[in-house]
Formats: C-alpha cells, structure tokens, sequence
C-alpha cells in the first residue's frame, strides 16, 4: 500500500496548476499578438523563413524604385529619338525639294537659316537631361556630351541597373550610338566582371581586363563617322544650300535615310529593353503578394483555434483549484473528537 | 508485583516515546527534506523464572528515520539534469531577446537596408545626399554590431557573477557538511542513529546537487565522503576541500575573454576544473558561457570581418566621386589635395578577427568627406555606377562558412539556431521538471509525513498508553490488596 503524505500532495498540486497557469499565459500571449511565432523558440525553422521573406521584400521594394528611373531613362530616351526623327525626316524632305537646281540661291540660303533651326534643335536634344543628369553622356552625366561643333565629348559608358535580382539592364544610349551610328556591342559585360576574384560564386563569365572597357571612339574614327553622323549631315546640308550645290544636296539624300533607318533600330532596341523592365515590375508585384501570404501563413494565429484553446485551459485551470481545495482542506483530525 | 510494575513502566514508557516521535513529526509536517521517524519496539529478553519463560515487557529499540538513501541518490541526479536545463533554459530565453528580429527592427533588416542604400545609390552616383544616407545606413549597421556583441559579453560577465555567488553558496553548504560529519560521529558514538542530523546533512547534499552532480557514500571506516563528479573529493568525514574563483586573463579563460571567472579547488592554483562539473546549474552556466555564448561572439566578429573585408575589396578599387587631375600619359593622380584618389577603405581595416564587431567603423576618410565615397571604375565619370552596383551585389555573395553562405544567410542560421536551442532546453525543463516531481512524489511517500497516519497512530499510542497506566493502577491495587493483609 502506498503512502500519501501532505508535501506529497501540495507538491502534485502545485506541479499540475503551474503546469496548466503556464499553457495558459503562453496562449494568452499569442491572443495579445495575434501571432504564433513570437520568438524564434517558438518555431525556429519558420522564424528563418519568415526573415529571408523580409529580406526580400526590403530588395524588391529597392528593385521596385529601380525600375521605375530605369522606366523615366528610357521613355525620355526614347522621346528624345522621336524628336530627332522628326528632324531628320524634315531634313530629308528639305533635300528631295532642294535637290533639283529649280530653285536659285536666293532660296536655298533661305531654307538654309531652317536647317541651322534644325541643326541646332538636334544639338539641343544631344544635350538633354533629366535634374542635372545629362542622358546621353555615357558615364560623363555632369557636363553636356556636345559642344557647338557636334564634337561628342562624353564616353562609352553604358548605365546598368539591378532591376531584379542579378538581371541587369542598360538604361542609357550613348550620344556616340544616336549621332554617330557607332555600333555598340550587342554583348554588355555583366556588371561584376572586373571583380571576378570578390565574386567567384556570382560570376560564370569571363574576367574582363581593366581599361579594355573603355570602347570610345577615337578621333581618327570620328572624323570617319563624322560624314555619317546627323549632325555632320545637317552642317553639309547648310552648306551645299549656301554655296548653292546642288550635288552635295543629292548626295545627302541615302544618306538621311540611312539616319532614318538606324534611330529606328535604335528606338526598337530602347522598346525591348522596357518591356522586359515592364516584365520585372509585374513578376515583382506578383511575389511581393505571395511573399505577404506566406508570411501570413507561418506567423499568424488562427483565431477560431486560439480562443477555443485558451476557453478550453481556462475551464482545466477551475477544475484544478475545485479539486486542489477538495483535497487539501481536510484530514483526520478534523474527525477525531 | 515488581514485574507487574516494571512491565507496565517499561509500556508507559514506550507509548510516551512513539507519542512523543509522534509529535515530533507532526510538528515537521512542512519541514522540507525531513523524514518521518518512527519508535521502533522491541519485546525485552524474557527471563526464566519458576521453570517458565516469562516476558519482561517493551524496550524502544531506536527511533528509526524512514528513509531509502536510493531513492534519494535517484532524487539528487534528477535535481542536478532538472537544474542544469533550467539555468540554460532561462539563460538563452535572454539571448534569444537580442536577436529576435520578428517585430523589431535587428541587425538581419539593418543589413538588408545597407545594401539597398549602395543599390539606390548606383541609381543616381551624382548624388551628394545619396552618399549621406549610404554613410548613415552604415553608422547603424555599425551600432548594431557593437551592441549585439556588447550584448553577448554582458551575459557572459553575468554569467560570471552567478558563478561567483553559486561557489560562494557550495563553499557554505560543504561547510556545514564537515560540520554535520563531525556532529553526527559524536552524536552517534555509543549512541543511536540521528535522524534529525542526519536529514540535515541530506539537505545541504541535496543544495549541492543543484549545483553539480556528485556522489556521496560511507566509507569503510565510517566517514561520510561526498564527491563531484568529474572533479574530486570535496568532503572526506570532517575535513571539506573548498572551492574558489579566479579572473583570469584572455590566454588563460577558458572563453577567451579577458578578466574571466574560473573555478580552481582552494590550495589548488594549478589545476583548473572550470569546465569539469557535470549537470547541475554550474555546468550549465559554464557550458553556455564557454561554448554557446562564445560561438555566438565568434560568429558575430566573423561576420563583422567579412562584411568589413568585401566591401573595402570592393570600394578599394573606385575612384574618388571628384575631378582627378589627369597626366599628360592620360594616367590619373592617384593623391590630390583631399587625399588619396583610389584605394580608399570604406571601413576602417580591422586588426584581427578577434573581437571585429566591438571595434568596426568608418575609416577616416569616409567621416571626414563625402566625396570620398567611390561609385566609379574609372577617373572623372560622375555616372559610372559599377562600384556601387558590385557592393550592393555583396549581398548575394557567398563569402561565409567557405563559401556555401551569404552573409545574411549566416546570420539566419545563426538565429535559427538560437531558437532551436531556447527550444530543447524549454522542453527538456519541462521534462526532467516532470521526473523530478515523480522521484519527489516516490520520496515523500517513503519519508513524508502525512497527518491521517499520524493521528491515527496518536490515538494509538494514547490507547496503549492508557492500557499500560491501567496496568500500573492494577499492579498498585494488587500490592495494597496483599499489604492490607495485616493481622
């Protein structure tokens, strides 16, 4: 026969009421949060999932911004090209009309005035820039990439920005690429290229060398692209209408659609680059949505669940004071006479 | 007659003394550790009389302490594993605050917002108020840093105090067992066993064995010897072998960290046995400061280091954000009037690995001038961004544990752990919590005193006591009858 002694008992009521009064703080906890994971003890494994979302989201919101100067890049890029369209298409039409020697000279150095407009609204638009960021300078963005003579004085640097993780997108042309057609290579370094000894895990490609990027055009070769370039165009237009040529005029004419041609190829190019920025921005606000489901899922409460348990530990916490008085209240003694 | 009455006397006597023994437990009822007693009865050596063998009446053979040293030694273990996960427990539930990062902002989101200012600012490389916020983002993830290892260090220097006081306490407690030791030898000389005593001698071992587990036995030649397990004798009968703490430098510590506590037997300077108790909340303390707390220190600096490391790589190799004085050999000045124009550290370079988190900054360069704050590759480009572009990249780089992890999964993982470990040692309190109230419960149903019983046993006694007062009454009237015979 086994024994009861009173320390016995108090000791077993005093173990199950703890036991019950903590079950039911911690859910109480979990009510005032409304979350189930309070700290990592609570669910480490979730913990460490719920983190890297926040990481994530704090990058994409960082993309997000990304992409929307790569977007106001681009689009005045782009408008800026239509202009210079407008431009070398009325240049051409200047040129079908003074081609024939029906007019005299007395118009031509008229019309030529209108080409100086021209030539100089070109200019303008080589110079254009967002606040003081001058768009078509490459890397050089603080002073304007051309002087009065068309000489491009900016460099070949091409603009990345990280618009999602690891893709990259180029979100400039250079004054070289619009007015003197130089072509660019279609094959952009990846950005991380000249770290290839830091970033060894990142980087598959080929280590770039330093100073091989520097693709300028020399002076040689641009006083080759000069003939070719709008503005080198245009300055022959007024020429031959001063000096009342009508051959140098002739001449101009494959010449302007050449012009043409390439800025068309080159909004094209500006065009597939936004909507692959456009495609990033959708695929970014798709996960931020999952990424806040997620995160709903792995920390909060389910509150139909919490307060039917905390309802069911307040009810076993009663009983537990119901039956310890029951027991501790009477012994013996109390019987005896 | 004389028989009668020396019969009754010898009743008398023993129901005063089980009432007494009675008594005695009752008033101890809610003393802890005592362990009820009991008047063991004996009928005395009969004597041959008239060719009979007559009884001679009760003898009280000794009060007996109800006591089963097993189930005791089982009760010591249990409490020294309960105590053990119940100091670890409690001590990471504190450490787990500092890197809990669910609802407040922590090191892990800092981290996240430095590379994302280095990203917004190879958006716009121009920009002056850019650079200024990319500077404060990483004053924070500096401030961070300190004070997350600052963190870690003050719970390892409390963990420091505990132990001073806990050996303070064990130094007490085996005190009073040489004491005791030497009591009961004379106490019990010639004499019966002393419960009482001996209950107390049980308590201070039981006090000990929340420190640490150890052994206790009688030896052959009678002296109580306690032990800890793993480190030595600390009780022989009456001589006690006293602990004692000792600070000690950062060779020396055994947790690499200056001006450490570490326990030494007194007398004994050369032989540290810091790290060789075994359960208890002193191995516990021990266990976490040397292993899991240093992990963590280690860990953090690491990571401060190569943080620090990557980026200055990186920044190490733009240019200053202002005009460069170009030579006619089209070679740019590497100095100017404001300092080195390449080259520059974005933190200061840290001396060791030891310690990179507490003493992480700026460089001076940084402090003092913005412009010197690189984005570029190459000289006097305002909008090349590509250094700022590879630092905000950093982020995704494996440069921890060999190259398996970033930087921000490493600091995952790390709390990841921490959250297993707060984890386990919240259930393995609960559960040595559970044993230790069942050998508690064994225990007090052996030696605990419980009142029915006890008044049962009163009204008992009482009734024998009453029987033998009869008898005695008897015997007297029996001896008036024979003497009023008188002629």
């Amino acid at each position: 026969m086994s024994r009861v002694s009173e320390n016995g008992t108090s000791a077993n009521i005093q173990f199950n009421i703890n036991r019950t009064r903590k079950k039911l703080d911690d859910l109480q906890h979990k009510g005032s949060t409304l979350r189930v994971v309070n700290k990592p003890s609570d669910n480490p494994v979730d913990t460490v999932e719920v983190l890297s979302i926040n990481s994530r989201e704090v990058n994409n919101g960082q993309f997000i911004r990304n992409i929307n100067l790569a977007e106001l890049r681009l689009k005045t890029s782009e408008k800026a090209i239509e202009q210079l369209s407008e431009i070398v298409k009325r240049a051409k039409e200047i040129t079908i009309a003074q081609a024939s020697d029906l007019y005299g000279s007395k118009v031509r150095k008229n019309i030529a005035s209108e080409v100086m407009q021209l030539r100089n609204q070109a200019l303008a638009i080589g110079n254009r820039r967002i606040g003081n960021h001058y768009i078509f300078g490459g890397y050089q963005s603080l002073k304007p990439p051309f002087d009065q003579q068309g000489n491009y004085l900016g460099d070949a640097g091409k603009v990345q920005l990280e618009i999602e993780n690891d893709f990259f997108v180029p979100v400039n042309i250079t004054g070289e690429e619009v007015f003197f057609f130089k072509d660019s290579s279609s094959k952009l370094d990846h950005p991380l290229s000249s770290y290839s000894d830091i970033f060894k895990n990142t980087l598959r490609a080929k280590q770039n060398h330093p100073g091989q990027e520097e693709d300028h055009l020399s002076n040689v070769q641009r006083d080759f692209y000069r003939k070719r370039s709008i503005i080198g165009q245009l300055d022959m237009l007024i020429k031959g209408l001063k000096k009342n040529d009508g051959n140098i005029i002739k001449d101009l004419l494959d010449r302007f659609d050449d012009s043409m041609d390439r800025l068309i190829n080159i909004r094209t190019k500006i065009g597939a680059i936004s909507t692959s920025v456009q495609n990033s921005k959708q695929a970014l606000k798709r996960q931020s949505i999952d990424d806040a489901e997620t995160k709903s899922k792995f920390l909060d409460a389910d509150l139909a669940e919490l307060f039917s348990d905390i309802t069911k530990q307040q009810q076993v916490l009663k009983n537990s004071y119901r039956t310890a008085k029951a027991s501790l209240n009477k012994n013996l003694v109390d019987f005896l006479d | 007659m004389s028989n009668l009455l020396e019969i009754g006397k010898s009743g008398l006597f023993a129901s005063k003394k089980s009432l007494e023994t009675t008594a005695h437990n009752l008033a101890n009822t809610n003393t802890e550790g005592y362990s009820r007693q009991r008047a063991e009865m004996q009928n005395s050596r009969p004597l041959p009389k008239h060719g009979l063998i007559l009884g001679t009446g009760v003898d009280v053979k000794q009060i007996k302490r109800i006591h089963d040293s097993n189930v005791e030694k089982g009760l010591n273990k249990a409490l020294s594993k309960h105590h053990f996960f119940n100091e670890r427990s409690s001590q990471l539930e504190k450490i787990e605050k500092a890197f809990n990062e669910i609802d407040v902002e922590g090191l892990h989101k800092v981290l996240g917002r430095f590379y994302n200012s280095f990203r917004q600012l190879a958006n716009k490389p121009e920009n002056e108020a850019i650079r200024s916020i990319v500077r404060e983002n990483a004053r924070l993830v500096i401030k961070d840093f300190r004070a997350l290892r600052q963190q870690l260090d003050l719970a390892a220097r409390s963990i420091d105090n505990r132990i001073m006081n806990g050996i303070n306490e064990i130094n007490e407690k085996i005190q009073l067992i040489t004491e005791l030791n030497v009591k009961i030898r004379i106490l019990e000389a010639g004499n019966d066993e002393s419960g009482d005593l001996r209950d107390l001698r049980d308590r201070a071992a039981r006090k000990l064995s929340e420190y640490f587990k150890i052994n206790y036995y009688h030896d052959n030649k009678g002296a109580f010897i306690v032990s800890a397990e793993g480190v030595g004798t600390l009780v022989t009968g009456g001589i006690g072998q006293k602990l004692k703490t000792v600070h000690k430098s950062q060779q020396e510590s055994s947790n690499n960290m200056a001006n450490s506590v570490e326990i030494y037997l007194e007398n004994k300077p050369g032989y540290k046995i810091t790290e060789r108790f075994k359960d208890g909340n002193l191995s516990s303390l021990v266990n976490l400061r040397n292993k899991d707390i240093r992990n963590l220190q280690d860990n953090i600096d690491n990571t401060a280091y190569e943080l620090i490391q990557t980026v200055n790589a990186v920044h190490r190799r733009g240019f200053v954000n202002r005009t460069i004085p170009i030579d006619d050999k089209k070679m740019p000045d590497l100095n100017d009037q404001k300092g080195p124009t390449f080259g520059v550290n974005f933190f200061k370079e840290p001396n060791r690995r030891y310690q990179a988190a507490l003493d992480m900054d700026l460089s001076d360069a940084i402090k003092n001038d913005l412009s010197n704050m690189a984005t570029a590759l190459s000289p006097n480009k305002p909008g090349d961004n590509r250094v700022a572009l590879a630092i905000s990249k950093l982020q995704h780089e494996k440069v921890m544990e060999n190259g398996t992890a970033t930087i921000e999964e490493n600091f995952l993982k790390n709390i990841g752990h921490i959250g297993l470990k707060a984890q386990k040692a919240n259930f393995d309190k609960e559960h040595s919590k559970g044993i230790l109230n069942q050998l508690n419960s064994i225990r007090e149903r052996v030696s605990g005193v419980s009142i029915d019983e006890e008044a049962a046993n009163m009204i008992k006694f009482q009734n024998a006591y009453e029987a033998s007062a009869k008898v005695m009454s008897t015997a007297d009237a029996m001896f008036k009858a024979i003497l009023s015979i008188a002629p």
